[in-house]
């Protein structure tokens, strides 16, 4: 990539290298917003799941009953298959991290060679590219976290709803509000840091050839494991690829 | 990070300060502890040197050369509180406009607060890259020692440096970066904006006046003292 122009003042470089960083410290806490929802969830459904099988095992149940247990454990089972989501984001969040902890490190360099140096970076060179696809990326996480904390909420309000399983179990609505406001909390803000850089779209000044963008922009691609982002990746460069393959558990 | 909330910038201004008085702490408890440990070492130097066989007196010697450039090296770690404290007063003058919400001040300060940011930012850097080439060159030098197992015995030598401090003195420095960072995503719309740069930058010029801090801010801004408006 020797042969690309480009110009990036010791401002932007010292700015960019920054708040890379600080994008990819938000998405560490996000880790751990997560990592906390996951918990919550899955520990309480692991001991109402233990609790029904429990139940399930006495044989002075009335079969009426017996059925509904059955039914609500059948029903626990999916809600931890559904969790499963949390490990999908998390790989795709890890992506991220990973395009934007390069971008970091790019810009760290160029700053501190501030022009004197023979550092030559590459993912600096289609920056805002990556930056629109780590938002388009970022926007769907937000939205297959929705879906899924929904529809895991909806399942237990239904069992919840059904007084005998609910008193069988002594089944409580617990309250992952606060777990699902952190995150969305901390995705909102990584979103709109995102469009703000987008609005600054053309701060610096690169002459690439689209040949050497798109080489560039393929390289990154190799990161996407899943199907789902592949296709943003295909979406967002205007890219036709048939994707055969349906690797990820999807709600 | 869309609309200007004064509030918001005052939180982030205190949490920063919070980071740049810890690393100003960690520098001046680092320099007490290595100054009294080389110190110790020193002395052992001395008294063993007197007793010892003639191959370890050498090695002796060698140990005390490098003992003593420690000393000398750790004597600018508290040189580098100096800046950390202009920058205190960088974010009080940032806090005063802020408070001064109706105020011109405000305006020509919250115009250019990106700009403001990123020299913090430039500082910071400096400041952590000073202190890092500091630690990293005694804490090379004391392992070459360490190495040697008759000396390090002789010495009752473990390695000086602190990691646990350096460790909080990073995390410190990461989130005061990353808090300036994200201030500089602020951008307010200011009729006026492009008018005060000069204005803005003698004010924070004139709190960074060493000439490290001066050249970190000729870096981000070329030339700025010679531009007419």
């Amino acid at each position: 990539m020797g042969d690309v122009k480009y110009t990036i003042s010791a401002y932007l470089a010292n700015r960019y290298s920054s708040l890379f960083k600080s994008l990819n410290q938000k998405i560490d806490a996000l880790y751990g917003h997560l990592n906390d929802d996951f918990l919550v969830t899955s520990n309480k459904v692991k001991k109402y799941a233990a609790v029904a099988r429990e139940k399930l095992a006495s044989d002075k149940l009335p079969t009426a009953l017996r059925e509904k247990l059955r039914t609500a454990a059948r029903s626990f089972d999916s809600i931890i298959v559904e969790l499963q989501y949390h490990d999908i984001i998390r790989q795709k969040l890890e992506h991220v991290y990973a395009v934007e902890q390069t971008l970091a490190a790019e810009f760290s360099r160029l700053y501190e060679q501030r022009g004197n140096g023979c550092y030559t970076p590459q993912y600096t060179f289609v920056m805002y590219d990556l930056v629109r696809l780590s938002y388009r990326q970022l926007v769907v996480v937000r939205e297959d976290y929705l879906l899924a904390s929904n529809k895991i909420q909806r399942l237990l309000r239904a069992l919840w709803a059904d007084r005998d399983i609910s008193r069988e179990l002594q089944l409580f609505l617990f309250n992952t509000a606060q777990n699902l406001r952190n995150v969305i909390q901390i995705l909102d803000l990584l979103i709109s840091m995102h469009e703000k850089l987008l609005d600054e779209q053309a701060a610096f000044t690169v002459i690439i050839t689209e040949e050497q963008r798109m080489k560039i922009l393929l390289e990154v691609k190799k990161l996407y494991t899943m199907d789902a982002e592949r296709e943003i990746f295909n979406k967002t460069f205007g890219i036709e690829e048939e994707l055969v393959t349906d690797d990820e558990i999807f709600f | 990070m869309a609309a200007l909330n004064t509030q918001d910038i005052k939180a982030i201004l205190d949490e920063i300060d919070r980071n740049l008085e810890q690393m100003m702490n960690i520098l001046q408890t680092e320099e007490q502890a290595l100054n009294k440990s080389f110190g110790n070492y020193l002395a052992r130097i001395r008294q063993k040197s007197a007793v010892a066989e003639p191959d370890l007196v050498r090695k002796l010697e060698g140990a005390r050369v490098v003992f003593q450039r420690g000393l000398d090296a750790i004597k600018s770690v508290p040189e580098l509180a100096e800046p950390l404290r202009n920058l205190l007063q960088v974010n009080k003058m940032v806090r005063l406009a802020v408070q001064d919400y109706e105020g011109n001040t405000f305006v020509k300060i919250s115009a250019y607060i990106g700009a403001i940011a990123n020299i913090c930012l430039g500082q910071l850097k400096y400041i952590r890259m000073r202190y890092e080439a500091i630690l990293v060159g005694i804490r090379e030098e004391i392992r070459a020692l360490w190495m040697d197992r008759e000396l390090s015995r002789a010495l009752r030598l473990i390695l000086s440096v602190n990691q646990m401090q350096f460790k909080k003195f990073t995390l410190a420095f990461q989130r005061a970066e990353v808090l300036y960072a994200d201030i500089s995503l602020i951008v307010i719309q200011s009729a006026n904006a492009g008018f005060h740069q000069r204005i803005v930058l003698r004010m924070v010029s004139n709190r960074l006046p060493s000439a490290e801090e001066q050249n970190i801010i000729h870096t981000l801004f070329p030339g700025w003292e010679e531009k007419e408006d």
